[in-house]
Formats: C-alpha cells, structure tokens, sequence
C-alpha cells in the first residue's frame, strides 16, 4: 500500500470530491426549493411515533389518518385539491418533534401538523406550530392545557380530554350504579395525576366529599411490573370501585394481576381508558365485568362508525383502536374545515375552523368551539361482557371473544365551560 | 395488620424468588467466566416472547416453556460462541458486547412483535387462589414460588454434588490452574452459558402469564437483578439466594414504609453494601486473568 500516492491521483481525487460536494450541495437546496409539491397539493404532516415504546400507537394513528387521506383522494380531494400525507417520527421526544416540525413546514409546506402521541410533546409542538404560523391538531392528546392556559389561534383539538373522562365516568359510576366508594391506583405520570385530580373535582360536583369518598390513591411507578400489593391493598380496603388510572402494558399488567386475586368478585373494576381493543386482546375473558371509559369504540351503534369500522376490518383485518378512529376523524374534520375556507392556507383555516360544525363519524352536527378550539364530541361508558351478552355491532367478529357494551354516552354536558378553561382567544 | 403483614411477606417472597432466578444465571456466568453479562435481562426477555410464539403455536403452556428453555438454551450457546468467546481477556469489550447485544436482541424482538403486551394463559390447574395460611393467594404465583425454589435446589444439586459443578466452582477460583488439570474450559463456559440463559429463559417464560412480555420488560429488570447480584456477591450462589430474597422484601415491605420510594431501598442497600462490604455479603476475590 503506497503512503502517498502520486501527485496526479490526488488531484485528481480533490477535484472529484470538490465537484461531488458541489453538486450534492446544489441539489440538496434544490430540494428544499422543488418539495412541497405541487400548490394543489393539501399537505398533511403526521408527525407521530414510529419508534420507542409507543410506535405501535403510532402506527394505529397513521392508519387511520391514511383510511382517510386515501377516500378523500378517492372522492376528488379537497375542493378538487390532492390530499399527501407525510409521516415524521417524534421519537416521542420534545426536541425531536421541534426538529421535524420545523421540517414539515418549511421543507415539506405542510398545511397542518397533526397525530403527535404524546401529551407532553404535543404541548411542545402546539407551540411551534403556533410560531411558525400552521395549524395543529390534536387527535389524541388529552392535556387539559392544550385548548386551557397553554391555547393559541393555531391550535386545534377533535379529540377528548382527561376532564371530560373523569366527567363521564364518575357521573356513571355514581348515578348509575349508586357507587359511593373508590380505591384509586394510578400510573405515576403526568396523565394518572391530572386524571386523580378532574376525579375529585367531579366528585364533588356529584355531591361526594371526595376526602370520604376516594379511600386512598396508590401511584404506581410506570415501569412497575407487580401489582400484587396494589391489588390487596384495594381489596382490603373495601372500597366499592377500584378506579385504575392505566393504560398500556401497566393497564395490561394490572387486569391479569387483578383476575388472579379475584379483585372483580370484591369490587367493580373500572378506568377512564381500560377497555381498549389492544388491552382486551391480551386479556380476553380476563377483562370481563370491567367498566370504563372509551372516547370512541367499534361497539357504538352508529351507522357511519360502523361504517368506518367494517371499511378498516376489510383493510387491516383487526378492529380499529380508538387512535386509528381518532386519527382518521381528525383528518376528515380538516378537511371539511379547508372546504369551508375554500383554501387550505393556514390563515383561512383559523379564520373559518373556529365555530364550524361538521358531521363526525359519531356526531352530526359536532363543533369546533370557539373560545378554545375544543371540538364537542361524545365520549361512552363501556362494558365488556362475553359474546353471549352482546347485542352490539360485529358480534362474533372480535378475536378477544369479549365485547366493550356500550351502557352510557355523554355530550357537550362534559366540557368545561369557556370561562374555566384558561384559554382567552 | 397481622393479614397484611402475612400478604406483603408472599408478595415479597413471590417476588424475591423470581429475582433468583435471573440472579442465578447471572451470577453462574460470571463465575466461571468472569463475563459480566448485561444481556441476562434481553434473554430473560427472549425466553417470554419465544414462549408466547409457542402458546400460540401450539396451544399448550407446558409445550411453550419446553420450547423456550430449549430455545434459550442454544441462544446461549450460540451467543457464547460467536460474541463473547473471542473476546475472553479483554473485559472492557466484553461488557460493550454483551452491552450491545441488548440492543440488537430488543430490536430484533419489537420488530417481530410489536409493542403490545403478549400474554398467554397458564393451564387451568393452577388458576384460581389457593387458601395459604390463612389466606387465598393466587395459585399461579405459588407455582412460580415452588418452581423457582425446585430450580434454585438443582442448581445448587449441580453445583456441589456434580462433576461439572466441582470443576465450575474452581473455574471461578483460578481458570488456569482447571484448564491445566484438564478441564475444557472453553466448553465448561459454553455449558453455563447455556445453562444461565436458560434460567432467564425460565423466568421470562414463568412471568409470560404474570406480567406479560413487553419490550420494555429486560430493561426493567436487569438493574434491580444487578443490585441483587452485587448485593449478594458476584459469583456466588448463596449471594444470590440472600441477594434476591433480601432486595425482593425490601422493595416490597418498603411499599408500606415508604410508599412510592421503595425502589430507592434498592438503591440504598446497594450503597451501604458497596461502602462496606465491596465484594458483596458473599462475594469471593474477584481473579482477573
């Protein structure tokens, strides 16, 4: 091997790295300059989790903003506009989604930024969005502070939040079923805390003293696996509800603890997430008698959910989770709002998005309030029974072999009030 | 107070003998080797994700825990061989191996599966609660605590009543001085490899019904088996009995102590026994070759 070689070559090899860096310079800003695509074009940028512990919720958010990207492409677009979806990953870290937002918006000219996971990065990404002059829209986050003190005119939300959980599952539990007694064990994070907070608020508006009421909270590390003393503890406690602020693996792990000492023969099991597809999948008869809130599932008997539901058990072969549902509302709720403004630029959407009703897959008539942006939609009470006790739609089509009955629905009942969100728009 | 007592000392007794399980792996494979092996978390991991593909296959719990010791079983053979046998002697790498391989074996798993939680159900005989003095305890965790202590008696069966025990025990002393007196000890590593990734294996495919296999469940679980194992001694099996049980009551007697911080107990009985005692309450003199 020669140590240098003859003088020639190197030259040669400099001139060669010189126009190569050159060339790849040039056609790296041509890039920035050409994508964006055509100015028909309505760019979506779905800046969720592909990666880390919440890819797969991820994944079901992009599969159901994707259902609707393609009927809406499949019906002539927006006003005659193309519809693209372009996917980033957060990583569900703060700094990253800053990055890609960034990205979606001044490389990609997206017109919304949408499906972010995360509470805490939604709030991150709200806030640049609302910088760099695009809407954002919140399918799943349920940070009060969203659409509370942390609003601006950019920033739009279809979905519910942890209050309005609280709201309905209390209400149910209280009045339909005369509970007056809680045992609370909740995940120890941002979301279990704010949940155990709207809680005791409801249960005062109830008429509960919830020093009385809730027996004691237990808040449980996220990364614990043994419920065990949890579940005793509640057992002992002879509460009349075991109130489980969980979801995920946790909401998983505590069910199956909880069927193995019988927690569901001492008290009524019940969360304001618990009866989600993904849980009841791993779970199956194990979730039986469970009680809980749901902002949407394939058991609600409305003919465009069903609808919406057979269209993605044709196309994916599995029930949809409440994010792909989510997703795919908050795209369509876009959409109508550029139809509305006839023009998806940003300042005529925030202009016209703002009070706008539309007919969601769940909700004629359902509207983007106002005062805080907040769309009003429903949110169910349900409760998972064998196949035997279901009378709902796609009987016999879900592989758990156990159905999340839907027993109660509430509406606009649940928001706050204008005046108590902390949002002055 | 007496019944709570009495349920916290099962919890922590349940949970303790699980730790032994891994601590066990963990600290046979360095015993002999020398190899600290941060990966025993990854394979605790892989033995429940491999356990759950065979409860699915094939319906039968009894066949998927067979399925998975043996899987782990050659998975540490071939780890062994192709990752940490070439690097014996060089410690540092060693450790970024095995390091490494957590992050390739994770990878691999979310991959296949996903990052639902997969669980599979124990067979009908031990569901349900048994009465146990004086109270019901689920019957599952009973079957975990007695399959756990089976296993704990025949590794200690192996270790000094066996030939390849005897040889093991020295290894730990002097690897040299074995290999000089004819012992193979590249195939007595090999064999406990094996061996301790098919503890892990166990324990993963034990829990599959318990906590569910998750992509986040090695990660969880390697740092509190870590405390176990350098509380109790690395290299030591009666460290990893005192270790385990030790660390096992304490995180859980410490919810009723200290609620919410009884993970912060581990922490401490890590730091007192470092302060005090570095090599552990059993630990040997660790022989760098």
């Amino acid at each position: 091997m020669v140590d240098n070689p003859i003088p020639e070559v190197a030259t040669a090899r400099r001139n060669f790295l010189k126009t190569a860096a050159t060339g790849a310079t040039i056609a790296g800003f041509a890039g920035c300059l050409q994508s964006g695509g055509s100015s028909d074009t309505v760019r979506i940028g779905n800046l969720t989790s592909r990666s880390g512990p919440y890819a797969t919720l991820g994944e079901f958010a992009t599969s159901g903003a994707e259902m609707a990207v393609a009927e809406l492409n499949e019906n002539g677009g927006i006003g005659g506009r193309e519809v693209e979806l372009i996917t980033k990953d957060t990583e569900t870290s703060q700094t990253t989604a800053i990055q890609r937002t960034r990205e979606l918006i001044e490389n990609e000219n997206a017109h919304l930024v949408t499906n972010v996971i995360s509470s805490s990065v939604s709030l991150a990404v709200s806030s640049e969005c609302s910088k760099l002059g695009v809407p954002f829209l919140s399918t799943i986050n349920g940070t009060p502070k969203l659409t509370g003190a942390d609003c601006n005119e950019y920033t739009f939300r279809t979905n519910s939040q942890a209050p309005q959980a609280s709201f309905a599952c209390m209400k149910y539990l209280v009045e339909e079923r005369g509970v007056e007694s809680f045992y609370i064990i909740g995940s120890d994070y941002a979301w279990g805390e704010a949940v155990r907070e709207y809680t005791g608020r409801q249960l005062e508006n109830l008429g509960l003293n919830p020093d009385d009421a809730i027996v004691d909270t237990e808040l449980v590390p996220l990364d614990e696996n043994d419920y065990s003393s949890y579940i005793t503890n509640a057992m002992d406690s002879g509460a009349d509800v075991c109130w489980s602020i969980v979801a995920g693996t946790p909401a998983v792990q505590f069910l199956s603890q909880a069927r193995d000492f019988g927690l569901g023969e001492e008290m009524l099991i019940s969360g304001p997430t618990i009866n989600q597809v993904d849980h009841l999948r791993s779970l199956g008869s194990g979730a039986e008698g469970v009680v809980g809130g749901s902002r949407w599932s394939f058991s609600v008997d409305k003919p465009r959910s069903t609808e919406f539901t057979q269209a993605y058990l044709d196309e994916h072969g599995e029930m949809p989770h409440v994010f792909a549902t989510e997703g795919y509302i908050g795209v369509h709720a876009f959409a109508e709002a550029v139809e509305a403004a006839e023009s998806p630029d940003p300042e005529s959407v925030i202009g016209t998005w703002p009070g706008m009703t539309w007919d969601s897959i769940d909700k004629d008539g359902a509207v983007m309030r106002e005062c805080d942006h907040q769309a009003m939609v429903p949110f169910y009470i349900t409760e998972v029974v064998d196949e035997s006790e279901y009378d709902g739609p796609f009987a016999g089509e879900f592989e758990a072999g156990v159905y999340p009955k839907v027993v109660a629905e509430y509406g606009d009942e649940m928001f706050r009030d204008c005046s108590a969100t902390g949002c002055n728009l | 107070m007496i019944e709570t007592l009495l349920t916290y000392t099962l919890h922590g007794t349940a949970y303790g003998l699980t730790l032994l399980l891994l601590a066990l792996g963990l600290s046979l494979i360095f015993g002999v080797g020398n190899v600290v092996n941060f990966a025993h978390g990854a394979m605790y991991m892989a033995g429940a994700y491999v356990a759950f593909s065979a409860y699915t296959f094939s319906g039968s719990f009894v066949a998927a825990f067979i399925i998975a010791v043996l899987f782990m079983a050659v998975l540490g053979v071939a780890f062994e061989f192709v990752l940490i046998r070439p690097l014996y002697g060089e410690p540092t790498n060693q450790l970024l191996m095995t390091f490494g391989a957590i992050f390739i074996i994770e990878g691999l798993i979310q991959n296949v599966y996903g990052s639902i939680p997969r669980r599979a159900s124990p067979p009908d005989l031990i569901e349900g609660t048994i009465s146990l003095f004086g109270t019901s305890y689920p019957t599952y965790r009973v079957f975990i605590m007695a399959a756990a202590v089976c296993l704990t008696a025949a590794v200690w069966v192996l270790l000094e009543h066996t030939d390849y025990g005897v040889r093991l025990r020295a290894s730990a002393y002097s690897g040299e001085t074995v290999s000089a007196l004819g012992t193979n000890t590249d195939r007595l590593r090999t064999a406990t490899f094996a061996i301790g990734s098919a503890l892990a294996g166990i324990a993963g495919a034990l829990v599959l019904p318990l906590y569910s296999a998750s992509p986040g469940m090695g990660a969880n679980v390697i740092i509190t088996v870590f405390i176990v194992v350098v509380v109790g001694g690395l290299g030591s099996f009666r460290g990893a009995v005192v270790g385990s049980m030790l660390i096992g009551y304490l995180e859980t007697y410490g919810q009723l102590v200290v609620p919410g911080y009884q993970a912060l107990l581990s922490y401490v009985a890590l730091i007192v026994v470092l302060l005090i005692t570095p090599r552990g309450l059993f630990g040997q003199h660790i022989k760098l070759e």
